[in-house]
């Protein structure tokens, strides 16, 4: 596929008609190296050359941006695109992955940094970066063994969005999921295939920890779990399309999706469960081997700028913590209820941790779930 | 050997509307104005002939001529353009080659691969058209089998047997059918020489044995005159003639039919003669009765073994009708002696060697020419 | 002239090549296989067989993967059937190969792409919309097997139609006239002269579509929407999702062993058909 197919899924996948595993698919599976740079106009800057690499999420990051870095460093920007941690991690396990920056999940973090994948950040190189105007329990996730390995990039929520004409009973929790789709909705549900989510979902169903790696109780959620599987309508984190076309009515997902459907169809709306869930933030992190270190430096500091971080927010349409970059935001940015929804809802969430994400037991109750 | 199966011993004499004895009656085929196109290209063009039930006609015609087409045509694997073709009296032009009371030697023989020999032969008496009780299709083929040599042979593969088998098991599968024509399409041109003069021995006496009409294509004028009953000669998608070996041979309608069957030594007139003598190299010779009607005289020429030639006395003609040797060859108990005449070109003479015993011609003599006025043969086209 | 010793010697770096490419996975992935899962993913070294035990469980989806393939590859041999026949034995000349072009086209664009449309199309804008519009009800097409079917049939197609034309094509056309010849109409000629010689050409492209559609993992994903799951699939979440690798690779190499099961008795079957058919 060439580079102008591609814009056009990208342009696709922008417009919510697939998302992260539909668009990988389109793009190949694992790292797809993307020559996103563009020439440099002149070098100005003496120290940086050459190219860096950046893995992170499909239609996460803002062309312009990385334009505009290329243009004032002459540093040209390529992108690895990946659909989930777990993949991401796959590759950096298989070695040489070529990456300068990666932009994981929190709960990947302490995987990255306890496997001497990354190194502790120097700050004095990131001027743009004030752990200050971030609130602390993101930039908590950020640090490990006491020092600071990840910055902020911008964070949400997974929860379940619903489609009220079709939904119409009450619709609070994660009991009205897992019972909605084996009652009223069978054959209407979608489960996330994303085992931290879909396997966290169902031990909150029987009220245990999201991340808890407790044979008995992960027992209990396979259990579930595999019960409900003949009553789904698809595993698969690319349900924005059968939203939107009715296919689906009932779907566990992450904020930022419910954002893009709710703005095309008023009706789709989110639900964060009562029982609780997942907050979940995603960060920079520069890779200990990676190929241009001061480059990479180079360009976080570029992207946590205030006014490249609002350009950065209006491309990935996700929650962003610094205050100083909400300063410019509009102020009703601040009160939409799925990018920021009230304290009382966010109180009971968990962060998934990297013990859930490893734990062999976990993975293979989602491979399970997904073969049966 | 009779085939007929009526013969079958202990066989349910099952009718069989093919077989009825009037074979000799409704065997005929002929052709009414075909012509065969395909896109522009024409490659049988306005045929008419009649096949008379029960003979053996030979179609020939050099390469391209539209034989193969002519025999597709009366098949059922063309379709005529323009023009009707009759089978035993009955028009056929809409039927099917499946359909169609006629069977045909490939070729190629399209021998079944995957059959064996017996199941090769008995294909026809199985198929869902014309199907037979398996105690009449084993009785038919078995017996079959026993004319045409194959015994020992039922379950071998086909591509396991020898050519001249091969060729055995397709005339096999074809007349084990009882059609009425049986065509036959090039059926030696797979054979070695010694085994092809063979085979038509074979065929001729199978022919008359059956009593069937055979309709053999060949490009070889020699199996042609030797085996059929009429031979059609074609040339360029038109009938030259058609007519028994004799008539080809001693009264050839055309130049082509002249030089196709058969040696012939054909001298081309400078000019047209219209009147009623030719003037051939000094030598003037009438218009015989029958050509005069047809228009000038355009070649004459004369079979080999009308030229005879000596040493001494010129013939009439004079000096024009003297000629060297170029070649001597033996044939067995025949000469043929190539000459080169100042006059017409290089001219073929053929004689027995006994007669000729005395006089021995060498190559680099000089010899004189005679042929009888009566030898001449006269075209206008 | 070469000496055949040498020609051998010259030979000597494709085998190399061979043996890094092919051989040098293989043996990685089965020196994989027999490993344990490292703690937060990946391999470790160990020797032990568990993995295989636990192919087991993964039963369900061999099941669906050989269900599947067995119907598809029918399906498209059926379908493609008539198609070749008709380009090797109706179509002349220069026709037949603008057909034949015509049917390999879809090859030149992105097999992803291609899958896509039909994620779009069967998706609940596409058809069911038609359908629904045309007043026959609300369908839902998307993650059933009727789905990876259609996406299956579609990709396969054409190197079903390719492979049966040219064992289409081998059969003189001779062979289909005295056939006729001897009283047999089309049909029956189709099934007792056709069928028959086509027999090798048609087990051969059986199971090379069994074998390419057992190893499929694209189309499910796509259009199976993870409720219909091939064992390809359950290969790619080992490895990337689940990260246990000697898990992936138990399993893949118990696809690949059913695959060589499926050639090796491909072999035979053809070898068998072509004693009873051979041509030329
Ligand atoms: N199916 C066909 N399509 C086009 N031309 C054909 C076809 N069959 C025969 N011809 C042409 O018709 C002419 C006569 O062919 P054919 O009957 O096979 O000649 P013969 O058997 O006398 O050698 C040839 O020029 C041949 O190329
Ligand atoms: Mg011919």
């Amino acid at each position: 596929m060439d580079r102008k197919e591609l814009s056009v899924w990208v342009e696709k996948y922008r417009r919510g008609h697939i998302s992260r595993r539909g668009f990988l698919t389109v793009t190949g599976i694992g790292a797809t190296m993307l020559g996103m740079g563009i020439r440099p106009s002149r070098a100005l800057s003496q120290e940086l050359s050459g190219t860096v690499t950046l893995a992170t999420w499909p239609s996460y990051q803002n062309q312009a941006n990385l334009d505009s870095f290329t243009e004032k460093t002459g540093v040209s920007v390529n992108m690895a695109i990946f659909g989930s941690n777990e993949e991401m991690m796959a590759k950096m396990q298989a070695g040489e992955s070529g990456f300068d920056i990666i932009a994981p999940s929190q709960y990947a973090i302490p995987l990255y940094a306890s496997g001497q994948f990354i190194e502790p950040l120097d700050l004095s190189l990131l001027p743009n970066y004030d752990a200050a105007a971030v609130e602390p329990r993101f930039v908590e996730q950020g640090t490990f063994d006491g020092k600071t390995y990840a910055v902020q990039k911008n964070w949400g929520t997974s929860g379940f969005i619903i489609n009220t004409t079709m939904v119409t009973t009450p619709f609070t929790s994660v009991k009205d999921y897992f019972d909605g789709i084996r009652g009223p909705y069978s054959g209407y549900g979608v489960a996330l295939d994303h085992p931290l989510d879909t396997v966290g979902f169902a031990l909150k169903y029987h009220g245990y920890s999201f991340n808890s790696v407790d044979e008995a109780e992960l027992k209990k959620a396979e259990e579930l779990l595999l019960e409900t599987k003949p009553h789904l309508y698809a595993v698969t984190t690319d349900f924005q399309p059968m939203m939107s076309s009715g296919d689906a009515s009932i779907a566990m997902g992450w904020s930022f999706n419910a954002m893009q459907l709710h703005r095309d169809m008023p009706e789709i709306q989110y639900v964060i469960a009562k029982e609780g869930g997942e907050i979940w933030c995603d960060f920079y992190v520069i890779t200990r081997n990676g190929p241009n270190r001061a480059a990479a430096y180079a360009l976080v500091n570029h992207l946590l700028d205030p006014a490249n971080n609002v350009l950065e927010f209006e491309a990935h349409g996700s929650a962003i913590s610094d205050t100083r970059v909400l300063a410019l935001l509009p102020p009703e940015v601040q009160t939409d209820p799925i990018l920021y929804p009230a304290k009382e809802l966010l109180d009971p969430l968990e962060f998934g941790i990297a013990e859930a994400m490893s734990n062999p037991l976990r993975n293979e109750i989602m491979a399970r779930f997904k073969s049966a | 050997m009779r085939l007929a199966p009526e013969a079958e011993g202990g066989g349910a004499n099952a009718p069989d509307d093919r077989t009825k004895g009037q074979r000799m009656n409704d065997g005929g085929g002929t052709f009414r104005g075909v012509t065969k196109k395909f896109g522009s290209f024409t490659a049988v063009n306005d045929l008419s002939f009649e096949i008379e039930a029960g003979s053996f006609v030979s179609i020939v015609g050099p390469s391209g001529c539209g034989k193969t087409t002519t025999l597709r045509l009366i098949a059922g694997f063309e379709f005529p353009t323009v023009g009707s073709v009759f089978i035993g009296g009955s028009p056929v032009e809409r039927m099917e080659a499946y359909e169609r009371p006629i069977n045909m030697v490939f070729q190629s023989y399209a021998l079944f691969p995957h059959l064996d020999v017996f199941d090769n032969i008995a294909y026809g008496l199985r198929s869902r058209r014309n199907r037979r009780p398996a105690a009449e299709v084993k009785a038919r083929v078995n017996e079959i089998i026993g004319k045409m040599q194959l015994s020992g042979k039922e379950h071998n593969r086909v591509w396991e047997l020898s050519g001249g088998q091969q060729q055995r098991v397709a005339l096999a599968r074809a007349i084990v059918n009882n059609p009425k024509i049986l065509i036959l399409d090039e059926p030696m041109a797979a054979l070695d020489k010694k085994l092809r003069r063979d085979v038509q021995f074979e065929l001729q006496s199978l022919q008359r044995e059956l009593g069937i009409t055979f309709i053999m294509v060949t490009h070889d004028q020699h199996e042609a005159l030797s085996l059929s009953d009429r031979i059609i000669v074609m040339n360029r998608g038109r009938i030259e003639q058609i007519g028994s070996p004799d008539e080809l041979y001693n009264r050839p309608a055309s130049r082509f039919v002249a030089s196709f069957i058969g040696d012939f030594n054909l001298l081309e007139l400078e000019k047209p003669a219209a009147g009623g003598t030719v003037d051939v190299a000094g030598r003037v010779l009438a218009v015989p009765q029958e050509r005069a009607g047809e228009g000038a005289t355009i070649a004459v020429g004369f079979r080999p073994d009308a030229l005879k030639l000596s040493a001494a006395a010129p013939g009439a003609g004079g000096e024009a009708w003297r000629a060297t040797i170029t070649n001597v060859i033996y044939l067995g108990d025949k000469v043929e002696i190539k000459l080169d005449c100042p006059s017409s070109g290089t001219l073929l003479a053929r004689a027995d060697v006994a007669r000729l015993a005395e006089r021995r011609f060498r190559v680099g003599d000089t010899v004189h020419l005679t042929v009888e006025d009566s030898d001449f043969h006269h075209f206008t086209k | 002239m070469l000496q055949p010793r040498m020609a051998r010697l010259l030979l000597l770096p494709g085998y190399a090549l061979l043996a890094l490419t092919l051989i040098g996975p293989l043996i990685t992935t089965l020196v994989i296989s027999l490993g344990r899962r490292a703690p937060s993913g990946g391999y470790e070294t160990a020797l032990s067989i568990e993995n295989f035990a636990s192919v087991l469980s993964r039963s369900t989806a061999f099941l669906n993967t050989v269900q599947l393939s067995a119907f598809g590859a029918a399906i498209c041999i059926l379908a493609a059937i008539p198609v070749a026949f008709f380009i090797a034995k109706h179509l002349k000349g220069s026709v037949r190969y603008t057909v034949l072009f015509l049917v390999v086209l879809p090859f030149f664009t992105s097999f992803v792409a291609r899958t896509y449309a039909w994620y779009f199309a069967l998706g609940g804008r596409g058809l069911p919309a038609v359908l629904e519009w045309i007043g026959l009800g609300r369908f839902r097409f998307l993650n059933t097997d009727f789905a990876v079917a259609i996406g299956i049939i579609y990709a396969y197609l054409p190197i079903a139609i390719l492979m049966l034309f040219v064992a289409f094509d081998r059969i003189g056309d001779d062979l289909l006239e005295a056939s006729n010849d001897l009283g047999r109409g089309k049909v029956e000629t189709f099934f007792s002269v056709v069928i028959p010689l086509a027999m090798p050409g048609l087990i051969s492209t059986y199971s090379l579509l069994f074998i390419l559609l057992s190893g499929e993992y694209l189309i499910p994903m796509l259009l199976g929407g993870g409720k219909v799951y091939f064992i390809g699939n359950a290969i790619v979440d080992l490895f990337l999702q689940s990260r246990n690798w000697p898990l992936g690779s138990a399993v893949a190499i118990s696809l690949m062993s059913m695959m060589i099961v499926v050639a090796f008795l491909s072999q035979i079957f053809q070898r068998m058909a072509n004693r009873d058919g051979r041509i030329g």
